[in-house]
């Protein structure tokens, strides 16, 4: 097993090195001047010279990016020149907001995903069969910025349950203290109900927002995996061992189903890291995503570059975690590793 | 298309209701694309702050923006620009991926190694953030909307191509071609790559519609088109403020035919694979 | 021999596939009896509907199958007619089934160990803590080396043979009364074939066990039964002892199937191929004897009606024309001997 799980580090160090190498290059070797852009566009062109000087631009390419990485093993990602912050500093405040979203959107996702796709699977061409294939086929399409303006548009507007989509708490509340930065896990650290309460009202439209996207690949591949497995020998013979519907069910079909399910959650991750930009900036979330929109406006580059990097690290140990949750459910991973 | 291959069609589509009105819904995008402007009711960038934020009427199907403009027209205005974005990207990522995956997969060694490497790094990134990366650095343009796009739809066209010319490379007819004195780029041109075309299709059209929402999105962050161009995305970032304050109509039907452009490619591509499949013959 | 009641006795049974393509008529005028401690072989080329006979006495047929009519009696509940529940109750513990493909018939990601004690725990009334000694005791009672350690073994890590002794360890877990064997050695190399059928027989033999082996091999059958059923297109056509099935075959595709079966010092140029095809199973234009189609002796009674087939017969046979003991003389009589070694015993 230790065997696995190192084989699979090694393998994300190459996904790293390209999430690096690209970073580095979107700002250096792309026509323009990379100066300017760090600079930003209101600055003078002493400013420009200043920030030509300190990065370094006046070397040659390789020898800019070893400076790159040096600053990065420092934790240096560059300051903002919006607000005047470290960038590395600012990134890891709001981290947690955009972290807690993407895993309440995806705890949503799985938790209809899965049960709609064994539903579906094992009573093919019945309502939850259709249901299931709309679902799949509709979810998909959905733009993500639009499904949040409309689910606010519904629940806040017209039938006034949802609290006011701007931001993870209401103002009348203090957010807790920071622990991990979510705020739901804080305030039960905290033992703070109300406020837990509160904070949970603030996700759930983010989170169905962000969940609904995924649900669709979710669903389908549960579904046409099931329907695989369920007619697979050994479901055969778990049936003609006379075992419990329920245990051929979960224990056997379902566990089995699952592997190729774990396999599509790197794509999953990707789109939910992505619409995490839009589904922050609909509703106002204060993380990394709305973090980067601020900067784009304000033509910020330092931020941007943080952020890009910051999410691909992020996705290859998210799909480095992936890769290890398969090799623990399937038996057979230890040994091609 | 010989006359077997319409039959089939003909039949997918009779069979399938579904994907006859995915058919249809496309053939009415495509005439706004063509002739969008000459059949719109309105200038979609004339303003008039007298009629602004006016309710869907007879006269406003669609209703009014904040400057009065007509949201009807403007969104059948921006269907061009819209499917073009994707159209020019899915095409630019269809010829180079296509491109690369042949030569890594038929040529093997360092070209594969340096491709699928190049493909493996793209794919390290959340997509949508890599393209924003990519629009950020490059400037903010509508071009540079499609190189984004362009590049994260790479990888997939790389893969099929690949895979499919690994398995070629030794199939008995490619060997038959080169003992009979054909060239690589021939044997890749005449005898791979027409082999490869059915299942890059469907991936065409699923890709079509991911592109789509992709350059929207990009849009609605603020990045590439800029107002008062006529754009989905940017209608509805436009819309967003007022959805809040029960104006819903401003944000609600550019992301209404933005969601129906995306779902009939969907639907497109669905029917697509169902054509192709061949045991789905009969 | 028709003394005591049958463990296992179908009677006049039939059963359909409604498919896209048309009705699939897979079985019919099913009779069959199977004694305690008996070893039946059920013969027959593929697609004759030897296994699903035996999905259908399982109660684990595909959702497209259809009863049309008939009874399966297994200690006095009529099968056919049983609730899921209660044939859930008998399968694995009074009936059991071991399949082709041993490795894609376990679940791969589940340890050998425990998907043995899940048998256990469903059926027998063990207590907790001796669930794993015997699942254990099980995997030691099939010959598998070093059960406590394969115990936490996973199918991948066995071969086919070794997965084919779990499989056989699942099933006899619960000491059932009657084994359903389909085709339980193809696809495993020959010396691990005769491993597997001798680990069978002597198992059967020392639970009073009765097997219902299903197979292809008319050879194999002869070698490890007591009696033979030959099936040809979802017909029983013949039913007999196996020396009297070798020595006398009544039916003439018994006759056929015998002659085209390889003894151990037969030449290849001794076998011969039986003509024709199955019939096509969706043609509701099936003649009354399924075989007349591919038949010699046919003559126009032959496409009016089909005699029944008399389960509790010793030597029964479903046709008109039955060939005389002597006539058509099959196979040569050392290729007989040499076919069932335990002839007479």
């Amino acid at each position: 097993m230790l065997k696995v799980i190192l084989w699979r580090l090694i393998g994300a160090i190459p996904n790293l090195i390209g999430v690096v190498v690209i970073t580095f290059l979107l700002t250096r070797a792309l026509p323009g001047d990379p100066a300017a852009f760090f600079a930003g566009q209101a600055a003078t062109v002493e400013a420009v010279e200043q920030i030509r000087e300190k990065l370094g631009l006046n070397k040659t390419l390789p020898e800019q990016f070893i400076v790159y990485l040096k600053d990065l093993a420092r934790g240096d990602f560059g300051l903002s020149l919006s607000t005047g912050q470290p960038v590395a500093t600012e990134i890891i405040q709001r981290l947690p907001a955009s972290i807690e979203l993407t895993f309440a959107g995806l705890l949503f996702a799985v938790a209809i995903a899965l049960p709609l796709g064994v539903l579906a699977a094992t009573r093919p061409g019945s309502w939850i069969d259709q249901l299931c294939r709309i679902i799949t086929t509709a979810g998909v399409s959905l733009p993500t910025f639009f499904t949040g303006l409309l689910l606010s548009y519904v629940f806040y507007f017209l039938l006034g349950i949802a609290p006011s989509p701007l931001g993870r708490l209401d103002p009348v509340f203090m957010s807790p203290r920071a622990i991990t930065g979510m705020y739901l896990i804080d305030s039960l650290l905290t033992g703070e109900g109300g406020l837990f309460w509160a904070a949970f009202k603030q996700l759930i439209l983010p989170a169905i927002t962000m969940g609904l996207f995924v649900l669709a690949p979710l669903a389908r591949m549960t579904r046409a995996s099931m329907l695989g497995v369920l007619s697979s020998d050994f479901i055969r013979t778990a049936r003609a061992s006379g075992l419990k519907g329920s245990t051929i069910l979960y224990t056997y079909a379902f566990r089995n189903a699952l592997l190729p399910v774990v396999t599509t959650l790197g794509m999953v991750f990707s789109f939910l890291l992505g619409s995490n930009v839009l589904v922050e900036k609909v509703f106002a979330w204060p993380g990394i995503g709305s973090y980067a929109i601020e900067s784009l406006t304000a033509s910020d580059y330092a931020p941007i570059q943080g952020f890009v990097l910051t999410m691909g690290v992020l996705y290859v140990l998210l799909n480095l975690l992936i890769d290890l949750a398969y090799a623990l459910i399937d038996p057979r991973v230890g040994l091609e590793a | 298309m010989d006359a077997a291959t319409f039959k089939h069609i003909k039949y997918v589509l009779g069979e399938n209701p579904v994907t006859l009105f995915a058919f249809v819904l496309f053939t009415v995008f495509v005439l706004f694309a063509l002739v969008g402007p000459w059949i719109a009711p309105y200038d979609p960038l004339v303003t008039d702050t007298a009629r602004a934020m006016q309710a869907p009427s007879a006269a406003h199907w669609f209703g009014t923006d904040a400057v009065g403009r007509d949201i009807l027209s403007r969104v059948i205005v921006a269907t061009r620009l819209d499917f073009g974005i994707a159209i020019s990207a899915v095409a630019l990522s269809f010829v180079f991926g296509i491109a690369l995956g042949l030569a890594a997969g038929f040529f093997g060694g360092w070209w594969d190694r340096i491709i699928s490497r190049l493909a493996d790094t793209i794919m390290a990134f959340p997509l949508f953030v890599l393209a924003m990366g990519i629009v950020a650095a490059l400037g903010n343009s509508v071009a540079n909307i499609v190189y984004a796009t362009a590049i994260i739809n790479l990888p997939f066209y790389i893969r099929v191509a690949r895979a499919e010319a690994n398995i070629r490379r030794d199939a008995g007819f490619v060997e038959a071609a080169r003992l009979t004195g054909n060239s690589d780029w021939r044997i890749l041109s005449h005898h791979v790559f027409p082999n490869i075309l059915p299942p890059v299709m469907v991936q065409v059209s699923l890709n079509m519609g991911w592109a789509i929402l992709n350059a929207a999105g990009l849009s609605f962050i603020g990045l590439g088109v800029r107002p008062p161009i006529p754009e989905w995305g940017i209608m509805v970032a436009e819309g967003a403020t007022y959805i809040v304050s029960g104006a819903w109509w401003v944000a609600f039907f550019p992301g209404m035919v933005l969601m129906l452009a995306v779902f009939c490619f969907n639907l497109l591509g669905d029917g697509l694979r169902d054509m192709i499949d061949p045991r789905r013959r009969t | 021999m028709n003394a005591p009641i049958p463990l296992l006795e179908v009677r006049d049974f039939g059963l359909e596939f409604r498919t896209r393509s048309g009705t699939v008529h897979a079985l019919a005028d099913i009779n069959l009896a199977i004694h305690k401690g008996e070893t039946v072989g059920l013969v027959g080329e593929s697609g004759s509907g030897k296994s699903v006979l035996s999905y259908a006495i399982l109660g684990i047929s595909d959702r497209a199958a259809r009863v049309t009519g008939g009874t399966a009696v297994f200690g006095g509940l009529d099968l056919l007619q049983a609730r899921e529940s209660e044939l859930a109750d008998i399968r694995g513990r009074e009936v059991s089934m071991i399949f082709q493909n041993p490795r894609t018939a376990l679940n791969p990601i589940r340890k050998i160990g425990r998907q043995i004690e899940d048998v256990l725990k469903r059926h027998a009334a063990v207590p907790g803590i001796a669930l794993k000694s015997r699942a254990i005791e099980a995997l030691r009672e099939v010959n598998i080396p070093d059960p406590e350690r394969r115990y936490h073994a996973y199918p991948f890590e066995l071969s086919g043979g070794m997965c084919q002794r779990v499989m056989i360890a699942l099933a006899l877990a619960c000491k059932p009364a009657l084994l359903v064997a389909d085709e339980p050695t193809t696809g495993l190399d020959v010396t691990t074939q005769a491993g597997i059928m001798d680990l069978i027989k002597g198992l059967a033999a020392a639970h009073q066990m009765a097997t219902l082996f299903i197979t292809h091999d008319l050879g194999l059958a002869a070698d490890y039964c007591d009696r033979i059923v030959v099936m040809h297109a979802g017909h029983v056509v013949e039913s007999a002892p196996v020396a009297q099935l070798f020595a006398a075959p009544r039916h003439p595709y018994t006759a056929q199937l015998i002659r085209a079966t390889p003894a151990r010092d037969s030449l290849l140029g001794a076998l011969s191929s039986i003509p024709g095809n199955l019939p096509d199973l969706r043609r509701e234009d099936l003649p009354p004897c399924r075989f007349s189609e591919r038949c010699l002796n046919v003559t126009a009674q032959c496409c009016e009606s089909l005699p029944r087939i008399d389960a509790d017969a010793t030597h029964a046979v479903a046709c008109w024309h039955p060939l005389l003991a002597g006539e058509a003389q099959p196979v040569a009589k050392a290729q007989v001997e040499s076919a069932i070694p335990e002839a007479g015993a």
